[in-house]
């Protein structure tokens, strides 16, 4: 191949530079590597539950709220302190001590059962918007455990209130079937009488079902509607009493017992229906159940491990690249090669080489150490995870050749690339998935190889998925962009002046 | 009474100059003509002409900031003149040919090789950069750091080396493809006198071989080893030529100079009415530095002159003035100042 021994000397002399100078590779590699992985071992991404000072009104040592829903108060919380000192409590919560004062009211109990919700006051300081969901997420939390305690005992309470009832309304409708057959045998006195015994019977649910609160109210009216139809019942009864005369023939059907019978049968049927369920589906009817499809549940490390190698890759190549060019051309390197016949090309190809080779040695190094020393798995295709670093190498070289291009001196490359490094830490869904970024900073995250690295990795790697076509297609893209754009700028500085 | 004869290594340096004749046949190799060059508005060069033919060393000699390096990366492509035309190897150096790069060689002023790698990657590199496989040029190789005499330290990092074996290192890189012109550029600076004297000598074995070198230097005394020298002093070449040409020229002729016991009235007088003399100077008491034509021409006139006043003359013989005398000379007689202390470098190793 014409000017292969240009390339190869290129190549050459990049390699043999990299491995005279293993302290700088290492210290590339194993710097951010160790760190990210202490920060992966040292963190807990499971918040820890706030440190609390409970206010609880002045001469309740120990308020009921507080002794009977203990567990849920100390799941919630760390409780640091109890206390009927508000001002102290207060005084705490603004020097940053604890992270939140819950002041207790004085008689919940009796203020629910008055009909009035109770309110516990909260009150935090936390200024981290990450974290500033974080108190009322968990009070929020322990009011719900405590209303759904509240709300089964009640529900169990109900239930056999309930079941009372429905022995009365099973009464009831013994009495109404009496009456039906008295009104049958035309002997009103006795229908009559068995229907005032009716009246009187539901007239005994009613306020029963009073008792049972509000949520007993839509039984209430259908017991209300029957005993509307007792007392019409009561006045033709009534009117055929004082008549004894021959009532007509078919008194029975005005007195539509039959009718009110069959709706108190619907209201001890629904009843019966109601006391029949658990308490706890009664509260809670409709459950969700999740179930994880993943062919892998990835621990914390495991998760992050393809994310970390793709933002090793691309600070490696990126910051190896921006120091090839700058430092030669800085030192008057460059000047041979204007003279020499060697193609601004071939060095770009030479250089390319050294260093995507170098890049994806890592790479494989780093891939070796997961999958061998950290069993991280590889569900998808070995080839696919190939094309997806050699392009990530790629790219990243690029990037790293066009900013060591750009770059007036190699303190500017090198600022270049810790730029680089933060931009892939914050922005290359590492840190913050890339949903939960938005515009202008999506943009920045797309114009990083690492972002399509981690997403590739992750999906050929712990999701089993071929990688995305797209993504794959927007790499290469990138890198032939790159390397159009680096020869562009190459020429530039190489031009006679 | 004793004659003076200045039979130094400059001599022989000089036995080795061709003749004009042959000089005047030889292609030319380079050739710069009106050349101006300017960054932004500050000119660096002006109104630069020079013609080397091959096989020459021409020696670009002058303080620093005078504009040799300049005139270097004019010739090799760096940079573009703002005015005139630059022919290298007939070509336009900004636009060469991959065949007249392949017939330069370029030795920068400063190391620009690379510290971590051995003496042998560095020149197998620089072979690379002309499409000389390392692996099938092995020899060579070895033969371009023979040259130079760095095989024992072949494979010493350049890191480890000490400066003067970094210029003959960054030597063997521009010379290992054995290019037909060489430009060097201030070869010898910060080396101690024996290296210089070897890089000379290098110089010279490579220009009998055929090869031409253009050499800056700032040490203006190393003019005595190159065939011709241009003096360059603010951006301007002052003086062209072969170097006891131009040591005439600053001084109207040769030199000679005469320690007499005593000297009679009118008896300078007396030495200017003797043919070839141009010019008699008093330089200390009972010295005199008389100019003439030809030295050796006039020397024997001068004492038979002398004697027939009866003036005993210790000594005569020829005076050759350094080369910063002369190009001092030179440079007062272009009516320019003469460069500051420490702008003019003089080397222990050239002649006079």
């Amino acid at each position: 191949m014409p000017g292969a021994a240009h390339i190869l000397a290129v190549t050459l002399k990049e390699l043999r530079e990299l491995l005279h100078r293993p302290m700088l590779v290492l210290t590339l590699l194993l710097g951010p590597l160790s760190i990210m992985l202490l920060f992966g071992l040292g963190s807990n991404t499971t918040p820890a539950p706030p440190r609390a000072i409970v206010v609880v009104p002045a001469g309740q040592a120990e308020p009921r709220l507080l002794r009977d829903y203990a567990g849920s108060f100390e799941e919630a919380l760390t409780i640091a302190e109890i206390t009927s000192d508000e001002g102290h409590a207060r005084a705490q919560l603004r020097g940053n001590r604890v992270d939140a004062v819950l002041i207790l009211p004085p008689s919940p109990f009796e203020t629910i059962a008055g009909g009035a919700p109770a309110t516990i006051t909260v009150l935090y300081n936390e200024i981290d918007p990450l974290w500033r969901g974080l108190v009322p997420r968990f009070v929020q939390g322990l009011a719900g455990e405590i209303n759904r305690t509240i709300f089964l005992q009640n529900a169990s309470e109900q239930r056999e209130a309930l079941a009372g009832a429905a022995d009365n309304l099973a009464a009831l409708l013994r009495v109404l079937d009496e009456a039906q057959a008295a009104a049958e045998a035309e002997d009103w006195k006795e229908a009559r009488e068995q229907v005032q015994l009716a009246l009187a019977a539901s007239g005994q649910l009613v306020v029963l079902l009073d008792e049972l609160g509000p949520q007993a109210t839509p039984l209430r009216e259908q017991v209300e509607r029957s005993r509307v139809r007792l007392r019409e019942a009561d006045v033709v009864l009534e009117a055929a009493e004082r008549a004894i005369a021959t009532p007509e023939a078919d008194a029975t059907s005005e007195l539509n017992l039959a009718g009110t019978r069959r709706n108190l049968q619907s209201l001890l049927d629904a009843i019966g229906a109601y006391t029949t369920l658990p308490p706890e589906v009664l509260i809670a009817p409709l459950n969700v159940e999740t179930q994880l499809i993943a062919r892998l549940e990835p621990d914390f490390i495991t998760f992050f491990a393809p994310a970390i190698m793709a933002l090793l890759l691309q600070h490696v190549a990126v910051s190896l690249g921006a120091l090839a060019l700058v430092r030669e051309r800085l030192a008057g390197t460059f000047d041979l090669y204007v003279v020499a016949p060697t193609s601004n090309v071939q060095l770009l190809l030479g250089k390319y080489l050294a260093y995507v080779s170098f890049t994806l040695a890592i790479g494989g190094v780093l891939l070796l150490v997961l999958v061998a020393g950290m069993d991280v798995p590889i569900f998808g295709s070995g080839w696919r995870l190939a094309l997806a670093l050699v392009l990530v190498a790629l790219t990243s070289v690029g990037l790293g050749f066009a900013l060591s291009l750009l770059a007036t001196s190699e303190r500017q490359a090198v600022q270049f690339s810790m730029l680089a490094l933060l931009a892939i830490v914050f922005f290359s869904g590492f840190a913050l998935p890339l949903n939960a970024l938005r515009q202008p900073a999506l943009s920045v995250s797309y114009v990083l190889p690492a972002t399509y690295g981690v997403v590739l990795f992750q999906d050929v790697m712990l999701r089993g998925l071929p990688g995305s076509n797209l993504f794959l297609f927007v790499l290469a893209a990138g890198a032939l962009g790159l390397f159009g754009a680096c020869l562009l700028l190459l020429h530039w500085r190489t031009r006679a002046a | 009474m004793h004659v003076r004869a200045n039979n130094t290594a400059n001599d022989q340096q000089r036995a080795h100059a061709p003749d004009v004749a042959a000089e005047a046949d030889a292609a030319l190799v380079i050739d710069a003509q009106d050349v101006h060059k300017h960054f932004g508005a500050s000119p660096v060069l002006s109104n630069l002409s020079l013609q080397v033919r091959a096989g020459e060393i021409f020696g670009l000699i002058g303080p620093s900031g005078s504009g040799k390096t300049t005139t270097i990366h004019l010739l090799c492509g760096h940079l573009r003149p703002t005015q005139g035309t630059v022919l290298v190897l007939g070509e336009e150096p900004s636009t060469f040919s991959k065949a007249a790069r392949q017939a330069i060689g370029y030795m920068p002023q400063s190391f620009i090789l690379f510290p971590d790698l051995t003496v042998t990657q560095n020149v197998a590199f620089a072979a690379g950069l002309y499409g000389i496989n390392e692996w099938r040029n092995r020899d060579r190789i070895a033969a371009v750091l023979d040259l130079v005499e760095l095989t024992p330290a072949r494979k010493r990092t350049a890191r480890a080396l000490s400066g003067g074996m970094q210029r003959r290192l960054a030597l063997a890189a521009a010379l290992v493809h054995d290019p037909t012109l060489l430009f060097v550029d201030e070869p010898t600076a910060n080396l101690d006198p024996i290296l210089r004297a070897k890089l000379w000598t290098h110089f010279r074995s490579l220009a009998t071989r055929g090869r031409t070198l253009l050499v800056t230097t700032q040490y203006i005394d190393e003019a005595e080893y190159c065939d011709r020298v241009g003096l360059m002093y603010n951006g301007a070449l002052i003086a062209e030529g072969q170097p006891e040409a131009l040591r005439h020229q600053a001084f109207g002729g040769d030199q000679v100079d005469i320690i007499v016991d005593r000297l009679p009235q009118g008896g300078i007088d007396v030495l200017l009415q003797v043919a070839e003399v141009r010019a008699v100077e008093e330089v200390q008491t009972h010295r005199l530095r008389v100019t003439v034509d030809r030295a050796e021409r006039a020397i024997t006139g001068l004492l038979d002159a002398l004697q027939a006043t009866g003036v005993a003359v210790q000594s005569i013989g020829q005076f050759r003035p350094t080369f910063d005398q002369v190009f001092i000379r030179l440079i007062a007689q272009q009516g320019a100042a003469p460069p500051p202390v420490g702008r003019l470098q003089t080397s222990d190793v050239g002649g006079g």
